[in-house]
């Protein structure tokens, strides 16, 4: 389904809602699919507002629409019936012109006649629903009145508030008296709505949750692009995009609600489900970070790819798809070209194992340095941290001829582990994310593969692609 | 500047006339967050009261519009707090979230009135009359599926097409204007 279908399928909802409650025949299970989408859909909330804007505008600002009395009139079949409904009409709106009028002076009189001793102080207290802790990285807050600040230390989150982790090595923790937490890695994004329950948007991104037991009648509610979760005190992991929701709980159990159709799934401890437009909801177990990944670009640079310019021509024979480095901001504010590929926080981009080699078929411009991190986070899976950065730059570039199409497999053991947060080995934590650096001036590093494999001669070898 | 005694600087009549002279803007507004004209008009009468009993705290020279929409915005997600059960669509959490663009969009209003004026002009007959049924006539999808024949499924379509036929022109004429 494309982008455009998509948002013609919100738009019907709502106006299929808006029309239905208009006659007041909107059923529960399509009110909690608008409000669903409503909560999540910046589209679907545009078209409510513009809508109703509109039905007000036909019903009472554009009093006479045409000169119905005097044109042609395709549905009047009762003239008595035709004239009934448009006195109605008319009354319907001078009543309420009328009475507004009649409240407003019996308001002014009421107030002149009352002392206003007793005025309130009226002072707004903010009304404080969780804290925000434990930033790393970029973070920052966008407050509901739009107003956008960088987020260093503890602050309180207000109903509203949306908070944006902001790279690949940011986090926070969103913690609420209770004792829930919502880890947020990544670069993800989420609304803080409700104010009496819980209840949350993530708009995209990566979450680790820890809830606390929730009333029996007011589950904690988690609305991502695709679908709702009703937490009632459960320890879970969620990736969400606009394209899939991945969900693992890892204690208890909870209920994930798919907002395209309504279809629900209960899903308990160890179990893993997958929401997206391909695949019918089923529960299958909680899977670990695979032994083999790869990324091949034959259908273009995998959604959620940090950074790369898809390229087609020029390619090794058979290859329809790769990918160039780019010239982009590092974390540190410097600039570089680089490859970076989408980050896996959710269970890893691979396992780590001692006979684990990575292989990468690329052509380079001219013999520059080329320098290849692996970027991980700890294995734990209710709230796992980003770790170290291990990097392998003894690539052999000096070997290399300018336009030829080479191999060259690495073991993982070759890669150095960089200071960071923990002293332990590549094995025992896992990576979630690839990033390959090139020299600034060469702009020509072009890489058709990367593949992630088990087995291979444990040591580094470049070859020539035929 | 906050005055602490409104009587100050203004006096209730001028504070019912600001009040009167924006009922219609401040209707608008509600009932684009709400959705239904007749909770509208309930959120309404209370956004008056509390704007009364507030009156003292209005800062005289800042726009009174902007601060009776935000009262307005919190009665609405007062009032449907106290209604979660019913079948309005949005909730309190979705008001909140509407409420920004509903207050940058109240403040077109008047514009996209005078196009939507025009826009209707421009419709065939059969087509205004249909939405004179529905929208100043109050009929019912059923009511006018069996005058006319039609499934209701068919005038959602139809209703669904003229709306978006209208906003398209809508656009088109603010943007042009």
């Amino acid at each position: 389904m494309s982008r455009d279908e998509s948002i013609m399928d919100v738009k019907r909802v709502v106006a299929d809602a808006i029309e239905e409650a208009r006659d007041g025949a909107l059923d529960r299970e399509h009110l909690e699919r608008v409000r669903n989408l409503l909560l999540t859909s910046e589209e679907a909330r545009k078209y409510f507002l513009e809508q109703n804007a509109l039905s007000h505008g036909l019903t009472f600002d554009v009093v006479e629409v045409g000169g119905a009395e005097q044109s042609y009139d395709p549905v009047a079949t009762d003239d008595g019936k035709r004239n009934s409904h448009r006195r109605f009409g008319l009354m319907h709106r001078h009543r309420r012109t009328l009475v507004a009028i009649a409240v407003l002076l019996l308001l002014s009189t009421f107030y002149l006649i009352v002392e206003f001793s007793e005025k309130e102080t009226a002072e707004k207290q903010p009304v404080v629903v969780a804290s925000l802790e434990r930033m790393s990285g970029r973070v920052s807050l966008i407050t509901r009145d739009a107003k956008v600040r960088v987020v260093e230390s503890t602050i309180k989150i207000e109903p509203g508030d949306t908070v944006r982790t902001q790279s690949s090595l940011s986090s926070a923790v969103l913690r609420y008296p209770d004792g829930t937490r919502l880890s947020l890695v990544g670069r993800a994004s989420l609304t803080v709505v409700g104010r009496e329950s819980k209840s949350v948007v993530l708009h995209g991104g990566t979450v680790f949750a820890s809830v606390a037991s929730q009333p029996d009648d007011r589950p904690m509610r988690l609305t991502t692009p695709r679908d709702t979760l009703h937490v009632p005190g459960t320890k879970f992991s969620l990736a969400a995009s606009a394209d899939a929701t991945d969900l693992s709980v890892l204690e208890g159990h909870l209920r994930l609600t798919r907002l395209r159709d309504g279809k629900s799934v209960e899903v308990p401890e160890g179990q893993n489900v997958i929401s997206d437009i391909a695949t019918e909801l089923s529960l299958r177990k909680s899977p670990g970070a695979p032994d083999f990944w790869r990324a091949d670009f034959e259908a273009g640079i995998p959604t959620g790819w940090e950074r790369g310019t898809f390229v087609s021509n020029h390619l090794p024979e058979g290859a329809r798809g790769g990918v160039r480095a780019q010239l982009g901001s590092d974390d540190d504010g410097g600039k570089s070209y680089a490859i970076v590929s989408n980050d896996h926080w959710h269970r890893g981009m691979f396992s780590v194992h001692r006979d684990s080699h990575l292989r990468i078929v690329f052509k380079m411009q001219a013999q520059r340095w080329v320098n290849i991190f692996l970027i991980t986070r700890t294995r734990d899976s209710d709230s796992p941290k980003f770790a170290n950065n291990f990097l392998f730059d003894k690539f052999p570039f000096h070997k290399v001829k300018p336009d030829r199409w080479y191999s060259i497999t690495i073991p993982l053991s070759e890669f150095k582990r960089l200071p960071g947060h923990t002293n332990l080995t590549l094995a025992e934590l896992l990576p979630f994310q690839l990033v390959i650096h090139s020299d600034e001036p060469d702009r020509g590093l072009v890489i058709d593969r990367i593949e992630v494999t088990k087995g291979g001669s444990g040591v580094v070898e470049l070859a020539l692609v035929e | 500047m906050w005055y602490s005694d409104f009587e100050m600087e203004h006096s209730l009549h001028e504070f019912t006339e600001l009040m009167t002279g924006h009922q219609q803007r401040l209707y608008r507004y509600i009932v684009s967050l709400v959705g239904d004209a007749d909770a509208a008009w309930d959120v309404l009468q209370e956004t008056n009261r509390v704007l009364l009993e507030k009156r003292g705290e209005f800062e005289a020279d800042t726009h009174f519009v902007n601060w009776a929409l935000t009262i307005a915005q919190f009665q609405t997600m007062a009032w449907l707090r106290n209604r979660n059960r019913d079948r309005l669509i949005p909730t309190s959490e979705i008001v909140e979230l509407l409420a920004d663009d509903a207050r940058r969009m109240n403040s077109e209003s008047d514009r996209k009135i005078q196009a939507l004026k025009v826009c209707l002009e421009r419709l065939p007959v059969e087509q205004k009359e249909y939405l004179n049924r529905r929208y100043a006539r109050s009929e019912t999808l059923s009511e006018l599926a069996e005058r006319t024949g039609r499934s209701t499924n068919a005038l959602k379509q139809l209703f669904f097409r003229l709306r978006m036929k209208l906003i398209e022109c809508i656009n088109y004429q603010t943007k042009t204007e």
